[in-house]
């Protein structure tokens, strides 16, 4: 066991870290829309272009199964696992349930330095709508949701939500991508709802706060539904449409 | 996992991650409260334990400074998380947010499966809590939310949920330890979940999520009353 123990160790780091940075690599393309929902995913083709085995491969590919980003379809083929409603609707839930609580939380405890941080996000985020600069509002989104989280001031809370972000990111550049007829609307929309937290925080309205996050969070996956993406989108027309049903029928 | 699975695992699959196993058992001395909170991690020590060189342990212990069960001291120096009354007060918060919302979802969705193990885990707290097996209690009280949280059928809601389970477990844990009262958990723990699951199984979800709210935020007495909230002494006990 010793030898076992001692030798292997170092050897069995090198090739966690390589997996690691495989993953990692696949992950990216896959949450940033290099393969696209439904895509099949060629893993000889993946090797080749990193200049790597399939070892690494293969491993990366369990651990994006296990996480549930792709779902092998043949004996050595995977493909990208298509958005469908039921999670899209369960991922909004579950930020709503989140970040709901922590609105309700920091309205309690936030002190006057991240309320200055949350002003200042909202006032850069002003300027970037102006310029139609979407992307960069991204940004200033972020640090606005994310102060809100510290202000809360619990750390179980932000336990659960780093669980959730890779899955959050994943919508993020989703709905950047397939909503841009209406991203000028809904960015001065989440600007309005930004500016409505922020007066319910500084005026200490916990219930409020809680209200408007709920309300903020539901409106952005709404814009999916309103473009109609899932009754449209041909490449995973099928379960959609199930699941559709399936919600007409309730 | 004990000192013997960890030999077993590595006889098993000698090729399999070291860091890996070793994290899995630092990780569960922790929870488990073998290793008191706000002790020193004696690295060498567990080298020796387990009969391996210390870089998987260092890779171990720096995941587990992630998770929030070990800090840094100095340069090289490691201890447990202490625990403090705050921290637990933290976690039902938190408990209280996702566990209420939990309970209104599987108002509407829960089966009949759901219902029956939400039943069967009441009678697993009064049976336990008649032969004062506390641990048995508390693993019978973790059923009955697990299931609640299981039948709200959202994953992310059931991922969120098991990223606050060794927390949970953890605090459970020393309460037992600590042992000021005859029992260490409420002995008004079945009613309050019976009243829960009859919310659940007549589908009021706000009943559901009130008295799920109500009940978590009741824990807080309960740790009150059983000395952990306020014990100063907390911190450097450990299970013989």
């Amino acid at each position: 066991m010793n030898k076992n123990g001692n030798g292997h160790a170092p050897e069995n780091q090198s090739a966690a870290g390589l997996n690691d940075q495989v993953y990692q690599y696949i992950l990216d393309q896959i949450i940033k829309l290099g393969i696209e929902p439904g895509q099949r995913i060629n893993t000889t083709k993946v090797a080749a272009n990193l200049g790597v085995s399939r070892t690494p491969i293969r491993s990366a590919m369990d651990r994006l199964c296990e996480e549930g980003f792709v779902e092998s379809v043949s004996d050595r083929g995977y493909r990208v696992i298509p958005i469908a409603m039921s999670d899209c609707f369960n991922l909004c839930d579950a930020r709503k349930i989140l970040e709901g609580g922590a609105a309700y939380m920091a309205a309690n405890n936030i002190g006057a330095k991240d309320l200055e941080i949350l002003e200042h996000s909202i006032v850069d985020a002003k300027l970037c709508l102006k310029n139609n600069e979407y992307d960069a509002f991204a940004e200033y989104d972020t640090i606005f949701h994310e102060t809100l989280f510290n202000a809360a001031n619990n750390r179980y809370l932000k336990i659960m939500h780093d669980r959730m972000k890779i899955k959050i990111d994943r919508y993020r550049y989703f709905i950047s991508f397939y909503c841009r007829s209406t991203a000028a609307e809904d960015t001065r929309h989440a600007l309005e709802k930004h500016s409505c937290i922020f007066r319910a925080l500084k005026n200490r309205y916990s219930s409020v706060a809680q209200n408007e996050m709920e309300e903020h969070i539901a409106y952005t996956y709404r814009t999916l539904f309103n473009l109609g993406w899932f009754i449209n989108s041909q490449r995973n027309s099928k379960e959609n449409l199930s699941d559709l049903d399936e919600l007409m029928e309730k | 996992m004990d000192r013997q699975e960890f030999i077993k695992q590595i006889e098993k699959q000698p090729f399999s991650v070291l860091g890996e196993l070793v994290y899995q058992y630092i990780a569960h001395d922790i929870i488990e409260v073998h290793l008191a909170p706000g002790s020193k991690i004696n690295t060498t020590k567990i080298a020796q334990e387990l009969n391996i060189s210390r870089t998987p342990i260092r890779t171990a212990l720096d995941r587990l400074v992630g998770d929030g069960l070990v800090e840094q001291v100095g340069a090289k120096g490691f201890k447990v998380c202490p625990v403090d009354w705050k921290d637990c007060i933290a976690l039902y918060d938190a408990r209280k947010v996702l566990e209420g919302n939990a309970a209104y979802i599987a108002a509407n969705t829960a089966t009949t499966e759901h219902h029956e193990k939400l039943r069967y885990s009441i009678q697993l707290i009064k049976k336990n809590q008649e032969l004062g097996d506390d641990l048995a209690v508390f693993e019978a009280d973790n059923l009955f939310h697990e299931t609640v949280v299981e039948a709200s059928g959202n994953d992310y809601i059931i991922s969120l949920y098991r990223s606050l389970k060794p927390w949970i477990r953890r605090y459970q844990r020393i309460l037992v330890l600590i042992k000021n009262h005859q029992t260490s958990t409420d002995p008004h723990l079945a009613a309050k979940h019976l009243v829960i699951y009859r919310a659940i199984k007549n589908r009021y979800s706000m009943v559901a999520k009130n008295e799920m709210s109500d009940h978590v935020n009741h824990i807080y007495r309960v740790l009150f009353d059983r000395g952990l909230v306020g014990n100063e002494r907390l911190n450097g006990r450990e299970r013989k």
